[in-house]
C-alpha cells in the first residue's frame, strides 16, 4: 500500500510537476488572470492526483494534464456564460467562413513587427475567441502535434487544422490592426 | 522541372496551403517533409508562403509571454495533496 503511494508520488513529481509552468502559461492565456490561472493549475493537479491510477506511467503526461486543465476551464467558462458556448462559437464561425478562404500574408520583416512587444502580441492572442486561442497555444506555443491536440480538445484532426488556419489568420489581422494604429500601413 | 515566376504558382506545383501548414507544424512524415522541401524550392509562390508561415510561427513562439509558478505555489500544492484522503501524509522530497 505504502509502496503504491510512493510510486504514485514519484509519477506525480517526475512526470506531472515538470509541466507546471506550461500549464500555468496555458491557463493564464485562457483566463487572462493570474489568480484564476493559478486556481486552474491547482484544480488540475488535484484532479490528476485523484485519478493518478488511471494514468499509465511513461505515457503522455503533458497531454493528459492539458486535457484536465482545458476541461476545468470549459466547465468554469460554461457556468459563467449566460448563453450556451456552442451557439457563440457557431455564429462566429459562420461569420468568418464567409470571408476567410486563403492565407493572410503578414510581412514580418516590417520593422513594426520586429519591434512589437510581447505584451501587444499576448493581448492580440488573448482577444481571440477561446476555441481559436486554444489551438494557437497548444500548437504554436506548446508544440503539441495535431493528434495530441485532437485528444486534448476532443475534436477531429481535420477540425483542428481548419481551426488553426483560421486562428492564425485572425491573429495576423489583429497584428496588422496594431501596426495600422501605430501609423504603419500595409505595403 | 518548372520555372520560378515570382508571385505565382509554378504550373507543376503540387503544394497546397494545407500542405504548407502541415510542413511548418511537423505533421508530415520525414519522407513527405523531404519531398515537400524539394518541391517548394521550385515554386516561388509556395516557397515565399512557407517562409512567411514559418516566420510567423517562430514570431509567436518568441513573443507570447510565458509564466512561471513560484516555488511556494508548488510547496503549497504538495501540502494540499498530502492532506487528500488516501494519502499517507507528507509528500516525499
Amino acid at each position: 500500500m505504502q509502496e503504491n503511494g510512493n510510486q504514485e508520488e514519484q509519477i506525480f513529481s517526475e512526470e506531472f510537476l515538470p509541466h507546471a509552468d506550461a500549464l500555468y502559461t496555458f491557463a493564464y492565456h485562457l483566463a487572462y488572470d493570474e489568480v484564476r490561472a493559478q486556481d486552474l493549475v491547482q484544480e488540475t493537479y488535484m484532479k490528476a492526483w485523484r485519478f493518478i491510477r488511471s494514468y499509465q506511467k511513461g505515457t503522455n503526461a503533458k497531454a493528459w494534464l492539458f486535457k484536465i486543465l482545458k476541461n476545468a476551464f470549459i466547465n468554469e467558462y460554461r457556468k459563467k456564460s449566460k448563453r450556451p458556448h456552442s451557439v457563440d462559437f457557431e455564429d462566429f464561425l459562420a461569420y468568418h467562413d464567409s470571408e476567410d478562404s486563403s492565407y493572410k500574408d503578414l510581412d514580418l520583416n516590417n520593422e513594426i513587427f520586429q519591434d512589437m512587444m510581447g505584451d501587444e502580441v499576448t493581448k492580440a492572442l488573448n482577444d481571440l475567441p477561446v476555441n481559436f486561442k486554444t489551438v494557437i497555444l497548444l500548437c504554436d506555443i506548446e508544440g503539441f502535434t495535431y493528434e495530441e491536440m485532437s485528444a486534448i480538445i476532443g475534436i477531429p484532426i481535420g477540425t483542428i487544422r481548419s481551426r488553426l488556419h483560421r486562428a492564425r489568420n485572425m491573429l495576423k489581422e489583429a497584428l496588422e490592426g496594431y501596426a495600422a494604429n501605430l501609423g504603419y500601413t500595409k505595403s | 522541372m518548372g520555372i520560378r515566376i515570382p508571385g505565382r504558382h509554378n504550373s507543376n506545383c503540387r503544394c497546397t496551403d494545407e500542405r504548407v501548414e502541415m510542413a511548418i507544424d511537423g505533421a508530415l512524415s520525414r519522407k513527405e517533409q523531404e519531398r515537400f522541401l524539394q518541391e517548394v524550392k521550385l515554386c516561388a509562390y509556395c516557397s515565399d508562403k512557407y517562409e512567411r508561415e514559418k516566420s510567423f510561427k517562430q514570431f509567436l513562439s518568441s513573443k507570447v509571454s510565458r509564466k512561471a509558478l513560484s516555488p511556494s505555489f508548488i510547496s503549497s500544492l504538495k501540502e494540499k495533496i498530502g492532506k487528500q484522503p488516501g494519502h499517507h501524509g507528507r509528500f516525499m522530497s
